[in-house]
């Protein structure tokens, strides 16, 4: 006896969709976390002059398994000046260990172009310097210091001086990396997709400017989904909804389904808005419990707009949902 | 089976790319040489000077970056 249940089914899920988006949602919650670790440590505005080294702030340096100390610097000075402006890390004997520039500079202008003008004003002014102590806890002294400042043709100005808006951090992370692993880990889910979209194997692939289509192959066993699809192309004078019959026969030709469904068409216009074409399409999964040779026959209802029909039955697929199935066990 | 390999490949991007950015790996380690290959620049903030056995050599009062800065805006190259 054959037995036929319509069931839903997650067994031939392919997870890897899945283990790919959880990936993505691992590198966004380590972005949306990293504030947490951040401790801000210092936060005061300096007023240096040229030439002049200016000690800010004085840590213990610890060897840390999260983040490090991060010195973000934003400076602000008189327009139209060029300026180099050095971190310096000192440790407890004076010792200069890290020093680290920044080129910063500060102009505007005048902007005139087709009868229209305004005013422009650029600057690049902020520096951020990340520091991670070695493998023993260290104290170090900070300060900044002045080598340049200069007007917009390289002649040192006397005179003014920088302020400096100094913060300091403990725990900052390098959330730059996350950037292309969100990208990448993107991109392959997406392949993923794909690919599971394409899975399986053709059994069965015929192509008939009729409305009527069939074909016969061997397929089938345990663990082997199989997707029945049909692709219908009709003219401008079919209806919104047609009818698809299909039968599934066994090696010996005998019947062992049968069902009706609706497909809904779309109806393609082109530049005039005139409907050039409809198509439609039909997708049903199916389990046959014991492999051998069936055969698929579709007729599709009315037969008069349809155009062409394309029979695709591919075996050993996978899904990237669960699906609604047709399982078909024959003794 | 191709879609498991991109899933384990996905898997491991998500792991190295946050492990690098928590280790702060580009951060400059006090005392180690071997530093210009992992430090990436922060708001264009370069390192003046290197490593060398441990003790800081620094390269100077100028800063020397394709002959002298010239700002930036519209009067660069002047």
């Amino acid at each position: 006896m054959s037995s036929v249940t319509k069931t839903t089914t997650y067994r031939f899920v392919d997870w890897s969709t899945y283990v790919a988006v959880f990936a993505i949602a691992l590198v966004l919650l380590a972005g949306m976390i990293s504030p947490i670790f951040q401790r801000q440590i210092f936060n005061e505005r300096l007023e240096v002059s040229p030439g002049e080294v200016v000690e800010f702030k004085t840590w213990e340096l610890k060897p840390q398994l999260i983040g490090a100390m991060r010195i973000d610097v934003d400076a602000s000075f008189t327009n139209n000046r060029w300026t180099t402006y050095e971190l310096r890390v000192l440790d407890e004997q004076g010792n200069l260990i890290v020093s680290a520039l920044k080129q910063a500079w500060v102009e505007s202008g005048t902007w005139r172009e087709g009868g229209e003008s305004g005013t422009w004003r650029e600057k690049d002014v902020e520096a951020e310097l990340d520091l991670q102590a070695g493998d023993e806890p260290e104290t170090i002294t900070l300060a900044i210091n002045i080598l340049d400042y200069t007007d917009t043709s390289g002649q040192p100005v006397e005179g003014e001086s920088v302020r400096f808006h100094v913060r300091v951090f403990n725990g900052a992370i390098d959330t730059r990396y996350l950037i292309p692993g969100v990208i990448g880990t993107g991109g392959l889910a997406l392949f993923c997709v794909l690919s599971t979209q394409n899975s399986g194997q053709d059994t069965i692939r015929k192509f008939m400017k009729d409305s009527d289509i069939g074909g016969r192959a061997i397929m089938g066993g345990d663990n082997n989904l199989i997707c029945c699809r049909l692709k219908i192309v009709a003219d401008e004078t079919s209806p919104r909804v047609l009818n698809v019959n299909l039968w599934l026969t066994d090696g010996y030709g005998e019947n062992i389904y049968d069902d009706l469904k609706r497909v809904y068409l779309t109806f393609h216009r082109d530049e005039d808005g005139d409907i050039k074409r409809t198509t439609g399409n039909f997708k049903q999964y199916f389990t046959l419990k014991r492999r051998g040779s069936y055969g698929f026959y579709i007729e599709v209802t009315p037969d008069a707009p349809v155009d062409e029909t394309v029979l695709t039955v591919r075996e050993k697929v996978q899904t990237v949902t669960g699906v609604s199935v047709v399982e078909i066990a024959r003794d | 089976m191709l879609s498991k390999i991109l899933a384990t490949i996905a898997l491991i991007l998500a792991l190295v790319t946050v492990g690098a950015a928590y280790s702060s790996r580009t951060a400059v380690t006090l005392r180690q040489d071997q530093q210009q290959q992992r430090y990436w620049p922060r708001q264009g903030t370069y390192l003046n000077g290197s490593y060398r056995s441990g003790t800081w050599n620094y390269s100077g009062n100028r800063a020397s970056y394709g002959g002298g800065f010239f700002g930036g805006g519209t009067g660069f190259g002047k």
